[in-house]
């Protein structure tokens, strides 16, 4: 299988056929240390090009940190290939890279002054470079004080001040928007759009579609550490076959019909609406010239587009119940043995 | 590689000022400054040396109380350096760390020089107070050839135990793990190594009950060279007097040293090499 994301500029970093699966301890009677290859991820290919922002989406063990973490050079390849612009070693590589694992929990001793300053020096960088990044995440005027005294949200800031250490070409996230608040996720794409719109080729990994429908350009979708559909949402949808549903609510009479091939489906009101439906397309999109055509005399108070859920996406991608979807991951390790 | 070399010295210092900083800090540093004066004003003082020790000179003050190293100061790396790796390797720093631009023989480097200069800043204030306070009590300095030697020893013998302790910190699943692998390590010299000297001389006929024998301090030397703690008891007998000196050649004492430098410290490098954060 060939998956290419195909941006609008010259690629930053390959993958071909990376494959790399986590050593899975099996004891046998007379040799206690056997290890087989568990999960991981097979027969990878993957582009990034420089200004775009990818969302790599997938549910919990689906290969989306090991993909990331193989990327960031952090773990050997089994097979296949990773070349990253212009790097020829592993640490060239580094240094075009600005990664921010899932969760880091800084946990000092020391102030997030001092842990920037620490990463500054592996990174060969002036320290008030790390103090200008803890500004910009809006940790400057607690860069003095203890991590210990951080908050989850504050920890993610911190990770991703230390990811955009060196003004990385390419960005890793994982899972950045664990416990920001709103305000501050909010905060984090204007960032991260900003980033690319300067040329930094950015990834952002995320068990949520939601998450990332406003961010990313196109997506990723992982399953059992393979890639299962690619491409800008619509389009994954598309090809997927998912009716594509549009949600509508408005004021005084409620429309008896919306015309052929569009099933109506009531949905509950929010306050000070009269109506409220999920208008679900049998074939093809919600264009604009569709929306129009529902009715010019309506008066809307919600016309949004329903993004599918990554179960109903994963599930479509698989050909496997929703719930056998998600569990099958457990089976991996027992499959692979 | 003068930058490199820049790149692990200053991480070196940012690690050391973070365990300096740690509270395990707070606790160990005056006990290992605290002990170390004691034993060097304790055995300074002929009255109050144990039946059966003789002191005539600074150098076998020293000797002396390098039994205190042996004890608190390698406890102390053990105790700063248990968690040094899998602490980070659970709370996500490490694969923030490997992900720098930075070869990852450096960083293994500067982590080992962070936990042992750590160690060697009470360890250094202990012995240094402790030289001031032979003097006091004697009369008399410590030879400068002595004291370097009192703390070169001491730096070697801290040395392999950061090594050994961060290769445990390194290997272990979780920080229980890595306290035990050190704790355990450190138990088997410090308290246990008798045991395997006692079941080799017995096999090669010398008679144990006996452990003050020539025969038996022969083989117990050469057993020590397989032991961190013997090789610097060994190290620090070749400055006494030729009485107390030992049987064996002291090229192979300092092979030994050699060994025991570069075998753990290769180990380690070798594992952060190939580490999965």
């Amino acid at each position: 299988m060939k998956d290419e994301v195909h941006g609008r500029a010259k690629a930053m970093l390959e993958l071909r056929s990376a494959t790399f699966r986590y050593p899975v301890r099996r004891p046998q009677r007379f040799r206690p240390w056997a290890t087989s290859p568990g999960p991981g991820i097979r027969g990878i290919d993957l582009t990034l090009s420089t200004g775009s922002i990818l969302g790599l989406v997938g549910p919990n063990g689906a290969g989306k940190s090991t993909l990331l973490q193989v990327m960031a050079n952090l773990l050997p390849l089994e097979d296949g290939q990773l070349s990253v612009d212009n790097a020829s070693t592993p640490e060239a590589c580094r240094a075009a890279i600005g990664y921010m694992p899932e969760s880091v929990t800084w946990n000092g001793p020391g102030t997030a002054g001092q842990a920037i300053e620490r990463l500054c020096t592996m990174r060969n960088i002036p320290s008030n470079e790390g103090h200008e990044l803890l500004d910009l995440v809006g940790l400057d005027s607690r860069s003095g004080d203890d991590l210990s005294t951080f908050s989850q949200g504050m920890k993610q800031r911190l990770s991703l001040a230390a990811a955009l250490l060196g003004n990385p070409q390419i960005l890793l996230l994982d899972e950045p928007l664990n416990g920001l608040d709103p305000v501050a996720q909010s905060a984090f794409r204007t960032l991260l759009r900003q980033l690319a719109d300067r040329g930094a080729s950015v990834v952002v990994s995320s068990h949520t579609l939601s998450d990332l429908e406003r961010l990313a350009d196109e997506f990723v979708l992982m399953h059992h550490g393979r890639i299962v559909a690619n491409g800008p949402l619509a389009e994954i949808e598309r090809d997927l076959g998912l009716r594509a549903t549009l949600e509508i609510a408005g004021l005084g009479k409620a429309p008896i019909s919306f015309g052929d091939g569009i099933e109506a489906e009531e949905i509950p009101l929010h306050e000070g609406e009269e109506w409220a439906f999920h208008l679900h397309l049998e074939k093809g999109e919600w264009t604009t010239k569709r929306r129009t055509e529902l009715g010019p005399e309506i008066t809307f108070t919600r016309l949004q587009p329903v993004p599918a859920g990554l179960e109903t996406v994963i599930s479509a991608a698989t050909g496997l119940d929703i719930e056998d979807a998600g569990f099958s991951i457990l089976s991996e390790v027992d499959s692979d043995a | 590689m003068r930058n490199r070399l820049r790149t692990v010295w200053e991480l070196s210092l940012h690690d050391t000022k973070r365990h300096i900083r740690s509270q395990r800090m707070l606790i160990l540093a005056p006990l290992v400054i605290f002990l170390l004066c004691a034993a060097c004003w304790g055995f300074a003082d002929s009255r109050i040396v144990p039946a059966g020790l003789t002191v005539n000179s600074p150098a076998d003050v020293l000797f002396l109380s390098s039994t205190s190293i042996v004890f608190i100061c390698t406890l102390s790396v053990v105790l700063l350096g248990f968690d040094a790796i899998s602490r980070r390797r659970l709370t996500g720093e490490l694969a923030m760390d490997l992900s720098q631009p930075m070869p990852r023989s450096d960083y293994a480097c500067s982590q080992l020089m962070g936990v042992w200069m750590a160690a060697m800043v009470p360890t250094t204030i202990g012995i240094l107070v402790g030289a001031f306070l032979i003097q006091r009590q004697m009369g008399e300095w410590p030879a400068f050839a002595d004291l370097a030697m009192f703390l070169f020893a001491t730096g070697l013998l801290l040395w392999w135990y950061t090594s050994l302790q961060l290769l445990a910190s390194s290997l272990a699943r979780d920080v229980g793990a890595s306290v035990t692998l050190g704790v355990g390590t450190w138990l088997f010299f410090v308290f246990l190594w008798l045991i395997p000297t006692l079941i080799i001389a017995q096999s090669m006929g010398v008679d144990v009950t006996d452990t003050t024998s020539l025969a038996f301090d022969q083989i117990q030397e050469k057993t020590d060279l397989f032991s961190p703690n013997g090789v610097y008891q060994l190290l620090m007998e070749t400055r006494l007097a030729s009485a107390s000196q030992p049987h064996l050649s002291p090229n192979y004492i300092w092979l030994s040293a050699l060994a025991w430098f570069v075998i753990p410290t290769m180990l380690f490098l070798k594992r952060i090499e190939h580490m999965r954060p």
